[in-house]
C-alpha cells in the first residue's frame, strides 16, 4: 500500500539513488499514515507557525483571492467585484508565488518529483478513468474550475477559511472545514467508487 | 537517452545554482518593490516583478529536466516501456 502510494507520487519524476534523501522522503516519510510521527507533527507545526506569523503581521494566509485579482486585472478592471478585490488584497499573490517556489524547491532539491511538464496521467486517474489525455484534461480543468468557483462563492478557499479561519476560531471557518471534509469524502466515494 | 549521465548531473547542479540565485533574487526584489512594508494592497507591477522570476525558473527547469529519463520511484522506466511495446508489437 505504501509502495503503491510512493509510485503514484513519483510517477514521471526525476531519477534518484538508493541512499538519497529523496528515497527516504518519497518512500518512507511521505507515505507514513501515522500522523503523530515527529516529521508529520513538524510539518504541521511549520504550517501553523507560518499562519500565526501572518496573523501577527495583520495578514491572512489566503491563496484563491489571487485568481479573482488576476482575472480582474486582465479582463474586467472596472467590474465592481474586481474593485473590491483590488482594495482588499493583501499578501495573497505573494503567498501564491511563495507556494509555487516552495513546491518547486522541494521537487528539485528534496523529493525529485519535478515532472518537467511531461504529459503524465497519474496512475490513480488512469486506473479509474483510462489513459485518454482529453478526459484527464477535462476532469482536472473542470474539477479545478468547480473548486475555485466554490472558493470564490464562499469568499475564500481552504487556506483562508481552514488555516487562517480555524486558527482565529472563526465560526465561518469551522463551518467551511466541516463542509469541505464532508464533500471530500462523498466526492471521493462516488468518483472513485471505493468504500471508505 | 540522448544525454549521458555525467552531463545530466552537471545540468542538475547548474540548475540548482540558478534556482538558489533566483530564490535570493525573489526576496531582494520583494523587499525593493514593496519598500519592506506591505501594508497597502499589492499592485500588478509589484506581483509581476516576482512572478516573472518564478516563470523564468520554471521554463529553464522544464527545458533542463525534460532531458532526464522518465522515472518511477527514482528509477528510469524507458527500458521497461520499450520492452512492453516490443512484446505487444
Amino acid at each position: 500500500m505504501h509502495q503503491e502510494t510512493a509510485r503514484f507520487l513519483t510517477e514521471g519524476g526525476l531519477p534518484y539513488s538508493e541512499n538519497s534523501l529523496a528515497k527516504k522522503l518519497n518512500e518512507y516519510y511521505a507515505v507514513e499514515d501515522n500522523v503523530t510521527r515527529w516529521f508529520m507533527v513538524s510539518v504541521a507545526g511549520i504550517v501553523a507557525l507560518t499562519v500565526v506569523a501572518e496573523m501577527f503581521l495583520h495578514q491572512i494566509f489566503g491563496e484563491s483571492t489571487t485568481d479573482s485579482w488576476i482575472a480582474g486585472h486582465l479582463f474586467m478592471p472596472t467590474f465592481k467585484y474586481s474593485q473590491i478585490v483590488f482594495k482588499g488584497i493583501g499578501w495573497e499573490p505573494y503567498s501564491d508565488i511563495g507556494t509555487i517556489m516552495g513546491a518547486f524547491f522541494s521537487a528539485v532539491f528534496l523529493t525529485r518529483r519535478f515532472t518537467a511538464f511531461r504529459d503524465i496521467i497519474p496512475p490513480s486517474s488512469a486506473e479509474r478513468f483510462g489513459t485518454n489525455p482529453a478526459k484527464r484534461f477535462l476532469g482536472s480543468f473542470g474539477g479545478a474550475y468547480l473548486m475555485l468557483f466554490g472558493a470564490r462563492m464562499a469568499d475564500g478557499c481552504a487556506s483562508g477559511h481552514i488555516l487562517s479561519g480555524d486558527l482565529e476560531m472563526a465560526l465561518s471557518g469551522l463551518e467551511f472545514t466541516a463542509a469541505v471534509f464532508a464533500s471530500m469524502l462523498i466526492t471521493a466515494h462516488y468518483v472513485y467508487k471505493k468504500r471508505w | 537517452m540522448a544525454v549521458n549521465e555525467k552531463e545530466l548531473e552537471e545540468m542538475d547542479k547548474i540548475f540548482k545554482v540558478i534556482f538558489i540565485i533566483g530564490l535570493i533574487l525573489e526576496f531582494v526584489v520583494a523587499i525593493i518593490v514593496t519598500g519592506n512594508a506591505t501594508t497597502t494592497p499589492l499592485t500588478a507591477s509589484q506581483v509581476a516583478a516576482l512572478g516573472i522570476i518564478a516563470v523564468i525558473l520554471l521554463l529553464i527547469a522544464g527545458i533542463i529536466y525534460s532531458q532526464f529519463p522518465y522515472s518511477v520511484l527514482g528509477k528510469p522506466v524507458e527500458k521497461e516501456k520499450q520492452k512492453v511495446e516490443e512484446r505487444s508489437g
